[in-house]
């Protein structure tokens, strides 16, 4: 039992170390298009590997603990949904490494800042990873209280994105390319929030043994 | 309306071993054609409790016990109950296989013949019958005549239940059936259990965790002389209401 007791907790810290990880990492990235900064951007780009590196020993310990100990109850909840929230969390940590790959870019191209919306989608997935990573600490589910209406107001701003982005490049021809970016970008913003709602569904499981939806 | 379609309905049960009491107003239903599982540390009165369903507990000295456990709408412990008829209904299965030291032919037909069925041919209809049901007429078809104590504690737990099943009884009582079987042998007995479930009612104490959630469609978790929790299976070993059940399951104590 005792076994048991500390190979959980160790579980439970990496995951949330891996977070914590990639909350930065989103952080990083609306750091490094607001600032146009390419050391940032790079920190961002090197710490995936780190990410990746997490979700495979995490998966290992816990398929590990499957086999030796058949958790139960909430035991078993913390198991499952640790072995769910590293894949939402490699995720989000792989579209970190693109969004600061897209900075590198834009910084390549002479830009002086990003546009606007696209960087308060930013802040936005910033909000939404942090309250995945409190929640996972503190176990306080209201947290999740807003992360709907963000993923709202996440989706709002996408469309405007895109709609801005087309108005563009229709008027010039020569911001295609960065445009194309700024689409991009937006789109893993967008999924890095629909990946932190399905990280709090499955965290809300984990605390309460309840299904919800988030979105 | 609600349909009630319970076996047994233990409402209040309270049960003395001398000044000790074991068991302390257990209410609980025991659905027909379900597994009720009991789970619990050891001393938590889950066996006492379904030793009390077939009035096992009269065998010992100084044992009282009050609140009603009714059996198809009888109370089993009412003056005029006839005890032998209540344990030809709720039949038992012990934790170590106890065959009779006689054939396997034999050990089926000794309750039937105590109840009185005489015909050659009758008895020979409830042996196969009695070894289908129990799923070991395969194995022993051949050697009626040899000895119970040849067969493998499996079989010998197998040939035990077959045993119950030879005098046909409503429900099978099983006190942890599988503690001493090895793990094919306990997943035959599982799978018997699940089969054995369309016939008849099944309530089985066990200790192993995952048996319980894997076989019972109810389980009761029980704690010193409580019934703490009764629920849907899947319930208890997911998000059970109350925190010692989550504890006691998950091995945090017990």
């Amino acid at each position: 039992m005792k076994r048991f007791l500390e190979d959980l907790d160790n579980l439970v810290k990496n995951t949330n170390d891996m977070a914590a990880l990639v909350l930065s990492m989103v952080e990083r990235s609306v750091y490094s298009l607001e600032n146009v900064d390419r050391d940032v951007a790079n920190s961002v780009v090197e710490d995936y590997s780190q990410v990746d590196y997490l979700d495979g020993v995490i998966e290992e310990d816990a398929l590990r603990i499957l086999m030796l100990y058949q958790p139960m109850v909430s035991d078993m909840r913390v198991v499952a949904v640790i072995l769910k929230v590293i894949t939402y969390m490699e995720r989000i940590g792989k579209y970190s490494y693109n969004i600061a790959k897209g900075a590198l870019f834009l910084a390549d191209r002479g830009l002086k800042h990003a546009y606007r919306h696209v960087t308060d989608m930013g802040h936005i997935a910033i909000d939404m990873v942090r309250m995945v990573v409190e929640t996972a600490l503190d176990k306080d589910l209201s947290h999740f209280d807003t992360i709907s209406d963000k993923d709202q107001e996440m989706d709002f701003l996408r469309n405007k994105v895109i709609s801005s982005s087309v108005d563009y490049m229709t008027k010039d021809p020569g911001c295609i390319d960065v445009c194309t970016y700024f689409i991009s970008i937006s789109k893993f913003y967008e999924r890095i929030g629909d990946h932190a709602c399905k990280s709090a569904e499955k965290l809300t499981y984990m605390i309460n043994g309840k299904r919800v939806t988030y979105n | 309306m609600i349909i009630v379609n319970n076996v047994i309905d233990i409402e209040k049960l309270n049960l003395w071993y001398g000044d000790n009491q074991a068991l302390i107003d257990v209410s609980m239903p025991v659905e027909r054609n379900k597994v009720t599982a009991l789970i619990g540390p050891s001393g938590c009165g889950k066996s006492t409790l379904l030793r009390s369903i077939n009035r096992m507990n009269d065998l010992i000295d100084n044992c009282k016990i009050e609140g009603n456990m009714m059996f198809n709408g009888e109370d089993i412990y009412d003056s005029k109950t006839d005890v032998i008829k209540v344990r030809k209904k709720i039949g038992m299965i012990f934790q170590k296989p106890n065959p009779f030291p006689m054939s396997i032919r034999d050990n089926i037909t000794y309750g039937p013949k105590i109840h009185g069925v005489t015909d050659r041919n009758e008895l020979e209809k409830i042996v196969e019958d009695s070894l289908k049901g129990a799923a070991l007429w395969e194995e022993v078809k051949d050697r009626l005549d040899k000895s119970a104590m040849t067969l493998s504690g499996g079989q010998q737990q197998r040939l035990c239940i077959a045993r119950t099943l030879s005098v046909s009884p409503e429900v099978i009582l099983m006190d942890e059936p599988t503690s001493a079987l090895d793990p094919i042998a306990t997943s035959k007995i599982e799978d018997l259990m699940i089969e054995l479930v369309k016939k008849y009612t099944v309530v089985i104490v066990t200790h192993n965790m995952q048996q319980a959630a894997r076989i019972s469609d109810r389980t009761g978790f029980m704690y010193l002389g409580e019934l703490v929790e009764f629920d849907d299976t899947e319930k208890i070993f997911e998000k059970p209401s109350m925190e010692l059940t989550d504890r006691y399951i998950s091995g945090r104590f017990g």
